[in-house]
């Protein structure tokens, strides 16, 4: 349960992911992201040996946690939590480009803008959220994999696009790192 | 926000190596804008004016503000329905249109309940700003002034590019008569009015990239139920069969993910059959590994045990389909275990699922370019096509679903049939090959000189070296033209061996008509978002300038419209849509919906073949010395013991053919496509992950580097198509490449290839040919 019954959260649901990272190139585009700054990344497991073998997809970026790793870390206290969303931002200002935050986050969210020598990492879009829109890379998603919600909502089965791809939320899935760590803002949808 | 362009180091450095100067912002502009009009190396010179400095700015600042143009992507030719966020000129973002049923749904139904999801978009449509601002784009117009290839151009005005082409159209038409052009253009771009032009001008040698696209399975589904591309409904269906189309990666329309999720979500079933486990492998509940080729085999013993255990559906058999009987007779010995030895699909799994197929319905069968790329795909195509016959599967919910299609009707020309035939066969030696032409066999005879020389070509955003099978011979081929046009937004592997190259514009750039693969009537407008960002004319612009210029017309003195917009009104308010254009762009979204989707349209006014019924036995085929029956024939460049491997080629979702290579957010997500090799077969070679190789066929040896995976068939390896650039821009040619020295741009699949086509659809093979593997 959210401490913030505001914190905006991911729901990810990976019967749906098909590995397209359109999410990718849609957040690039929102924030015109130079090469090797890269927000959202889908990781791509492969499991099992041929011919039974399995892919797994993961897109992965900022979870905004409700314990921020990464605010913690950082000497300059340039990272703060916003409480209208739960967003966990970088201050850009204030950022001295050490990347701690980096080394900070099990999800290896925050990367290094070369270009300003700053940390850089997802908003949540909050720029659209306040506006009522969801988030670049939710907006563009091809599978209808990646959607997001109030944590409470997304908790209680409200989150999925579409009623036809509801399935039990859960906390966690393979290949993710131990939701205790930081307490994300992210949820799953069961597969089996 | 910032208008200023990053230059880069090397940028900065050649300035100062030429000009002697120190940099500075203003004394570069200063000497770009004296040089305008000399000698220019793509990428290395700039003009201000023209806006291509300035970065792109991020929608984040600029949500409010500016507007919103409704038109379609052109990414790829799929034409996804978008919107395109304008300001100031600039374009800042591009998303879903969901007015367009492209990136919702295919079927009316579907749409009509999914529209409120808001359509889709995929990493190719998301990265079309970088295509537009791309520094690499052609700004002016370029002709050649060293030998061909060499990489000298001189830059000059668009009147001298028009009078260059227009006098040496008009001469190779004088000289050695209009029949020697060969037009090649892209297929989803203004083709109407290209073909106009080549009415006019006389050459029957019009070609457009379908050829080397999907032309196998558009004659296997046209002989054998009468649509050359009907569309599965997977978000209905409850059991989807899918041969060698990896529709979650190639993508080509936004909302295949979509219904194929949909139809999952729903409880269906899917299959998938290829040699390589892809992104649709890894979301359907099965995946068949399958020797390349022998798809055919595969569904022939699924035939079999359908007809031996009397599953078919004896009703639909009887009132809709011609040749049952013969078909029978046919697959009565192709039993599971005959299928087995070629395909390697275990006869279990083969009496499993056609057990499954026969007993859940609706189904839907299709079938693309997986098997559509081999010597035997029309064959293996037809075997394919005809299991949903056998089941009453056709033109129902959850089905293949025949199209209804809408567009425009085209002016009609007074002209007289060219005297010449066509160079490549089509319709001849290739009885049921597309209009779009027959590829290997045009290149054959630029070569051979045979039936007659070709003396000219003009290629419209085709990037014909790198497109069509076996390298080298393209290569040999396009050096033999006296004269050659290509108009593309980059140089390319085959603009370098042209006499002029004419900058093309980008799809926000331009206008076009696109009638949306869909199974209801629907029809979408590309429009301009911005001007053009080079300050150029677009290729029709240039057509139509172009054939003023050569004075051409039909004998009642007709001519080419002067302007595109015109020519697109004058369609669409002349064919069975009948709105102006004008009109056409009040529509929400820009796009006109004319009706719902039908079903069992076949029982008001039969299938489109001849009989007006399905053909297991195909009569036409017959005539024209063919086997009218869907035998299954052994692939003729299988692997041999020098070349033991089977060598295949696959498509991701981030990439469209060999054209988006030089995007960099999507090269950034893989910079090089490494050789696939099976871990069993990586281990007996002592191969391991990373390693360089040499990979040879008879007809080309290559570096490239090795990735070890489970993904794959043992006896198979396998290249993503479309990397391996040499003469595109500098991220496709391997900027963004920091591992492997050896292969930097990645390793072109097509150099591997005999270079042949398949004899009943005239499709160019990509698939098929041996290759062995050697350490580096």
């Amino acid at each position: 349960m959210a401490n913030n019954p505001k914190q905006m959260a991911w729901l990810y649901n990976e019967f749906n992911c098909i590995g397209c990272r359109a999410c990718e190139a849609g957040c690039k585009q929102e924030f015109d992201l130079p090469v090797g700054v890269r927000r959202r990344r889908v990781i791509i497991k492969e499991e099992g040996n041929y011919p039974n073998v399995k892919v797994k997809y993961i897109s992965s970026a900022c979870n905004h946690c409700e314990e921020p790793s990464c605010m913690k870390a950082c000497p300059a206290q340039a990272i703060s939590k916003e409480q209208e969303f739960g967003v966990v931002l970088i201050d850009q200002e204030k950022c001295i480009g050490c990347k701690r935050c980096a080394a900070a986050c099990p999800y290896g969210a925050p990367t290094f803008n070369e270009k300003k020598k700053k940390m850089d990492k997802c908003t949540f879009c909050i720029h659209r959220l306040k506006v009522g829109l969801e988030p670049a890379c939710v907006r563009t998603c091809m599978g209808y994999a990646l959607s997001n919600g109030r944590l409470p909502d997304v908790e209680a089965g409200k989150a999925f696009p579409d009623p036809v791809f509801k399935k039990k939320v859960i906390d966690t899935m393979p290949g993710f790192a131990d939701p205790k760590l930081t307490i994300p803002s992210v949820r799953f949808a069961q597969t089996k | 926000m910032s208008h200023e362009r990053v230059i880069e180091k090397k940028e900065k450095a050649l300035f100062e190596e030429v000009t002697g100067n120190k940099f500075t912002r203003r004394s570069f502009l200063k000497w770009t804008s004296a040089l305008a009009g000399t000698a220019i190396a793509s990428g290395l010179l700039w003009d201000d004016t023209l806006g291509l400095f300035r970065e792109a700015s991020a929608q984040e600042k600029m949500a409010g503000e500016g507007k919103w143009v409704y038109t379609t992507c052109h990414m790829c030719g799929g034409s996804t329905g978008i919107k395109v966020h304008v300001v100031d000129g600039r374009v800042v973002k591009i998303e879903p249109n969901e007015y367009n049923p492209i990136g919702v749904a295919n079927i009316s139904s579907d749409y009509a309940q999914y529209r409120n999801l808001g359509g889709r978009m995929c990493a190719k449509g998301n990265s079309g700003m970088r295509a537009l601002y791309d520094p690499d784009r052609l700004k002016k117009p370029m002709k050649r002034i060293g030998p061909k290839g060499s990489g000298k151009w001189k830059a000059i005005t668009w009147e001298e590019a028009l009078d260059d082409v227009a006098k040496n159209l008009l001469r190779i038409r004088e000289k050695y008569g209009p029949e020697t052009l060969f037009w090649c253009t892209e297929d989803a771009s203004f083709t109407d009015m290209q073909a106009d032009f080549n009415l006019l001008y006389g050459s029957p040698n019009f070609s457009m990239h379908s050829n080397t696209c999907d032309v196998a399975r558009k004659a296997s589904f046209k002989l054998v139920m009468g649509d050359d591309r009907p569309l599965p409904d997977f978000s209905n269906t409850k059991y989807a069969l899918v041969f060698g189309w990896n529709l979650l990666a190639a993508t080509k329309w936004a909302h295949l993910p979509g219904i194929w999720n949909l139809g999952r979500a729903k409880g269906a079933k899917m299959v998938y059959v290829d040699p390589f486990y892809n992104q649709t492998a890894a979301k359907a509940d099965e995946w068949i590994p399958i020797r390349p080729g022998t798809d055919g085999a595969f569904a022939l013993a699924i035939g079999h045990e359908i007809v031996k255990n009397k599953w078919y559906d004896e009703e639909f058999l009887k009132n809709y389909t011609v040749g049952f009987k013969k078909y029978a007779e046919l697959v009565k010995d192709k039993t599971p275990e005959w299928a087995e030895k070629i395909s390697s699909v275990p006869a279990e799994t083969t009496r499993r699922i056609a057990k499954e197929l026969a007993s859940t319905k609706p189904a839907t069968v299709d079938v693309w370019s997986g098997p559509g790329h081999h010597t035997n795909a029309t064959d293996g195509g037809r075997a394919i096509t005809m299991l949903p016959a056998l089941l009453g599967q056709y033109d129902k919910p959850g089905t293949m679903m025949s199209r209804q299609a809408m567009g425009g009707k085209r002016r009609a020309f007074n002209v007289d049939k060219p005297k010449a035939p066509r160079v490549d066969g089509l319709g001849t030696k290739y009885p049921f090959a597309h209009s779009s032409g027959i590829y290997t066999e045009t290149r054959d005879a630029m070569i051979s000189g045979k039936p007659y020389q070709l003396t000219a070509a003009v290629f419209m955003f085709q990037n014909f070296v790198m497109s069509v099978p076996n390298t080298k011979k393209n290569i040999e081929a396009l050096k033999k033209l006296d004269y050659m046009v290509v108009l593309d937004t980059m140089m390319s592997e085959t603009a370098e061996l042209a006499d002029i190259v004419i900058p093309g514009s980008h799809y926000l750039e331009r206008w076009e008509i696109n009638a949306n693969w869909v199974t209801f009537p629907a029809t979408a407008i590309r429009q301009p978002a911005v001007k053009s960002v080079i300050n150029g004319m677009t290729e029709q612009e240039f057509i139509l300038a172009l054939a003023r210029k050569m004075g051409l017309k039909d004998k009642d003195g007709k001519t080419l419209p002067d302007t595109y917009p015109e020519y697109m009104s004058d369609q669409l308010k002349n064919g069975p849509i009948g709105k102006t254009l004008d009109e056409m762009l009040a529509l929400p979204g820009a796009v006109f919906i004319g009706g719902d989707t039908n079903y069992e349209k076949y029982k008001k006014s039969g299938f489109s073949t001849p009989s007006k019924k399905i053909e297991f036995y195909s009569e036409q085929m017959e005539k024209k010395g063919l086997n009218p029956l869907p035998d299954y024939v052994e692939p003729i460049y299988n692997p041999t013991p020098d070349f033991p491997l089977y060598l295949i080629n696959y498509k991701q979702a981030e990439h469209t053919h060999s054209r988006t290579f030089n995007n960099d957010w999507l090269m950034e997500m893989k910079a090089d496509n490494p050789l696939l090799i099976n871990s069993a077969t990586a281990a007996r070679l002592g191969l391991k992950d990373g390693d360089a190789i040499w990979i040879e066929s008879p007809y080309a040896k290559a570096k490239a580097t090795v990735q070890v995976t489970e993904r794959i068939h043992p006896e198979v390896v396998a290249l993503q198509h479309g990397y391996g650039h040499w003469g595109f821009g500098k991220i496709a040619r391997g900027a963004l490449n920091k591992i492997n020295p050896w292969s930097p741009a990645g390793t072109n699949d097509g150099q591997f290839l005999a270079g042949v086509s398949e004899k009943t659809s005239g499709m160019a093979v990509h698939k098929e040919i041996g290759v062995r593997l050697v350490k580096a």
